[in-house]
């Protein structure tokens, strides 16, 4: 056990970032458990502790009496700086348990940025980078989150990933560990691997080895042992009603990003928005009754003092019973101060409508995500809203007495051009002209915020050349010539992170030493602006001789294999490949929940149809896979 | 019915870290979890309706921290605290309580005297009692208080209300620090430590810990706990 001294550890800052010992936090005695297990983010605390997926794993791991589950972060500059200098290594939260003692160490990968604070925490732990660098006395070294699907340029580090929805794989897994641990491993390590390819949903990076052609790209995986499989199909979990939910999450003491209970409707979205990597992964929809989330949203809020209980999914507004769960949840918490916040709304003028249910005092400001400024670039990336349904849902708003909205764009999507670019002001402009029109005032605000767009694995973009960062800064200077008006501002960040996220978004292996020799030079916190540092970068590139063009710029060929086919979210790529033909058509998909199907070809892989409650839960309806 | 409580909890190692806002919405979850009925301000950020005896600054712990609450139902004293102290956080104790008369004074306008355990080791041994006569004997020491917004010079002896007192204990010395809290403003223990160590060559280092022994109210010389206010 580590000794933090006090003495020292007030001189860092927020030092409860280290201290544990959190409302709803678990410290068992390792000596009376089979397994230990830590699970890894690597971000800074207050960033990590609102992660969804890490409190449902530590609630259900922990539920059983022969593991204990603990949590460990990255610590910031200042605690690593100490750390190093007093030899401490890295720690868990619970019982601060060198992390290089624990059975299993789980990362979850939201984020290509957080790749060398990997590394580093490593470093801090004293457990060697690459997996095969390790033997048993090390802990296993695990992934999982969405990052998995093309995790390619991280792969050689990790000795077991899970892909898709772990809750039902962790616990398959750890017997697996458990009962081989008893028998002490017969047959060492990669025995041990050989078993666990067999789990379903199970990826062994050391069981794979890419092939690359003669001129250097790649052509597919080498199957190293029978036990694996050509393809790793996803885990999900059909049943979200019976499927285990945290209601007694961790509490932190410091005021972290999304400090408030979290109540998850549904998975998946249909949308089908070509641009969104999410939107595939996690298909089909499935969805959760009202009656069990307010059931859920109740032992939430006793279980944790919570005041707030925010809605969450990837398209809340989605969720078929929406607005009953909203009174269903008023009244729950009418007398008990609770309020019920939604983060993503949906731009129409149902969404405001429940957004004034929720909202009744606060009218904080609106978010709403039109993606990009001309209705042509929208039907290209299918994003299904016109700017009619903008101007209804913002008429809505302002009437009701919201004076400030936020709009998300994205810039450097697939066929682009300066008229679209000019449409996102063109949109800034009408919605305050809008606003005055409405309330005769002239204190309308709005926010234009534009990211650089990043093709993604498994996207019906996962083919597309980025656009030149050069190209994206000229573009960004051109909208800003565009916008001359105090109550408009506008919000870009430089193209270069954008760039290196889709360096490895779509990477492969070769790019492992790369990321090892940024973090040599120093790179860590990559996803923190002020930390992100692009020439040291392009110099771990150099040294590596990794061109990142090649990576990020080039159009793929229908026809190459790529570096992630083996990692299957059950989209077919035929699926994806039509998408791309209609996107450059600008050709609408639609959304498949309550339409025929599209045949992407998730339900029937799965075994799994739409969940849905407004259509009284299954869908059954005759689903298909484009090939 | 509205009912005040005003309650002494422990705060403990676990929670040494907590800056004061930190501590207070610590404090309101355990109220929150217990289901105890509390009275809300009005307006458009209904705000439960507590408040302390200090802000204690993060790093500190304290023997007892006083909360006041404004409670909205039945039950007895012992109830009340039983259900506070099953929603407790580690580190947390919920040690004492009273029901208030309604008039009662905030406790951070009357609290004006605290006593501090300010612990740290030694570079030397020392005879203590010789080393801190100097100080407690002056009849006034200046101090240059700096703070973000300016910096002014202060008379430590006017908010030191005992002779300094030292403890050493294998190879750490505690220092007893009686410091008066005033409108005008107060001396920070850590601030007292720091003038020990550079103009009085105390043979101490940047290395300490601090702990609040009490939070009390003095008048001509006595001193009472805010439970014991009439």
């Amino acid at each position: 056990m580590i000794q933090l001294d006090p003495s020292w550890l007030q001189h860092v800052e927020k030092p409860a970032r280290y201290m544990g010992g959190e409302w709803n936090s678990v410290a068992k005695n390792h000596s009376e458990v089979d397994v230990t297990m830590a699970f890894a983010f690597p971000d800074v605390y207050e960033v990590s502790m609102s992660h969804l997926g890490i409190k449902i794993l530590y609630g259900i791991v922990n539920e059983r009496p022969d593991v204990a589950a603990e949590r460990v972060f990255a610590p910031w500059h200042d605690m690593e700086a100490e750390m190093r200098n007093r030899e401490i290594p890295l720690f868990s939260l619970e019982t601060k348990t060198p992390i290089r003692d624990f059975d299993l160490l789980a990362f979850t990968l939201q984020y290509e940025m957080c790749y060398t604070n990997i590394i580093n925490m490593l470093d801090l732990a004293g457990i060697p980078f690459y997996g095969k660098d390790r033997d048993l006395s090390f802990p296993l070294l695990i992934g999982g989150g969405p990052c998995v699907y093309n995790m390619e340029p991280i792969a050689d580090f990790f000795d077991v990933v899970s892909i898709g929805e772990s809750e039902d794989w962790i616990n398959e897994f750890i017997d697996l560990y458990k009962a081989e641990k008893e028998k002490g491993f017969p047959g060492g390590k990669e025995a041990f691997l050989r078993k666990a390819a067999q789990i379903e949903g199970t990826y062994i990076p050391s069981l794979y080895e890419p092939q690359y052609t003669e001129s250097g790209d790649f052509a597919g995986m080498k199957v190293l042992a029978e036990e694996a499989p050509a393809i790793v199909k996803k885990r999900i979990v059909e049943d979200m009603e019976a499927a285990f939910y945290p209601t007694k999450p961790v509490v932190p003491y410091l005021d972290i990003v999304h400090d408030r209970a979290v109540l998850e409707l549904f998975r998946g979205c249909l949308r089908g928005c070509r641009f969104c990597q999410a939107g595939m992964l996690y298909r089909p929809v499935r969805e959760r009754t009202p009656e069990r989330l307010v059931q859920l949203a109740k032992e939430i809020i006793a279980n944790t003092g919570y005041n707030e209980i925010s809605l969450m999914s990837l398209s809340s507004a989605d969720y078929s019973k929406l607005p009953e769960l909203v009174d269903m949840l008023m009244e729950e918490f009418k007398d008990k101060q609770v309020s019920v916040s939604l983060p993503s709304l949906r731009i129409d003028a149902f969404s405001i409508d429940i957004a004034k249910k929720v909202q009744q005092v606060r009218k904080s400001g609106l978010t709403f995500a039109p993606e990009a400024g001309s209705q042509r670039m929208r039907d290209v990336i299918n994003k299904g809203v016109s700017e009619e349904d903008l101007m209804s849902a913002c008429e809505n708003a302002f009437k009701s007495g919201w004076n400030t909205v936020k709009l998300y764009f994205m810039m450097g999507l697939p066929t682009e051009t300066d008229e679209d670019v000019a449409g996102i002001a063109d949109l800034a402009y009408k919605v305050l002209d809008l606003h005055r029109e409405i309330t005769g005032k002239r204190n309308g605000k709005v926010t234009v915020s534009c990211s650089f767009f990043v093709p993604k694995s498994h996207s019906p973009y996962q083919w597309y050349g980025q656009q030149d960062v050069e190209e994206i800064h000229r573009k960004q200077k051109y909208l800003k010539s565009l916008i001359n008006n105090r109550n408009i501002s506008y919000h870009y960040h430089d193209g270069y992170t954008g760039y290196l996220e889709a360096v490895f978004a779509r990477g492969d292996r070769r790019l492992a030493a790369s990321v090892v020799e940024a973090w040599k030079l120093g790179c860590k916190f990559d996803g923190w602006t002020e930390f992100f540092n692009y020439d040291t970068w392009m110099q771990a590139f150099k040294n590596t001789n990794i061109d990142p063009e090649y990576y990020a710029r080039r159009n793929r060929d229908f026809s190459e294999a790529l570096p992630w086919d083996h990692l299957d979210d059950t989209v077919s790529k035929e699926f994806l490949r039509r998408e791309w033909e209609r996107a450059v058509d600008g050709t609408l998909t639609w959304d498949c929940r309550r339409k025929p199907c599209n045949g992407c070809n998730a339900c029937p892989e799965l075994g799994t149809p739409i969940i849905d409650y407004k259509e009284g839960g299954r869908v059954e309806k005759v689903t298909f896979g484009l090939t | 019915m509205l009912r005040k409580l005003r309650l002494a909890l422990h705060k403990g190692e676990e929670l040494r870290f907590l800056s004061h806002l930190d501590y207070a919405s610590a404090i309101e979850r355990m109220i929150r979890r217990s289901g105890i009925k509390m009275a809300y301000s009005e307006g458009f950020n209904p705000h439960m309706k507590i408040s302390f005896s200090s802000a204690l600054a993060l790093g500190i712990t304290a023997s007892a921290e006083y909360c006041d609450m404004d409670v909205l139902e039945e039950g007895t004293l012992e109830e009340l605290m039983n259900r506070l102290s099953e929603a407790a956080p580690k580190g947390l104790e919920v040690l004492e309580g009273r029901f208030m008369p309604d008039k009662v004074k905030k406790m951070m306008a009357i609290c004006n005297y605290a006593v501090y355990e300010v612990k740290g080791p030694v570079t030397e041994e020392v005879d203590w009692v010789s080393l801190l006569e100097p100080f407690n004997s002056a009849e006034e020491v200046l101090y240059e208080k700096v703070t973000p917004k300016k910096t002014r010079t202060i008379d430590v002896k006017h908010f030191i209300k005992e002779p300094l007192v030292a403890t050493v204990d294998n190879g750490m010395v505690t220092i007893r620090m009686a410091i008066g809290v005033y409108p005008e403003g107060t001396m920070k223990p850590g601030d007292m430590w720091k003038l020990g160590k550079e103009q009085y060559g105390w043979p101490v280092t940047d290395s300490y810990s601090i702990h609040r022994e009490a939070i009390l109210i003095e008048t001509d010389g006595a001193c009472i706990t805010p439970l014991e206010v009439e």
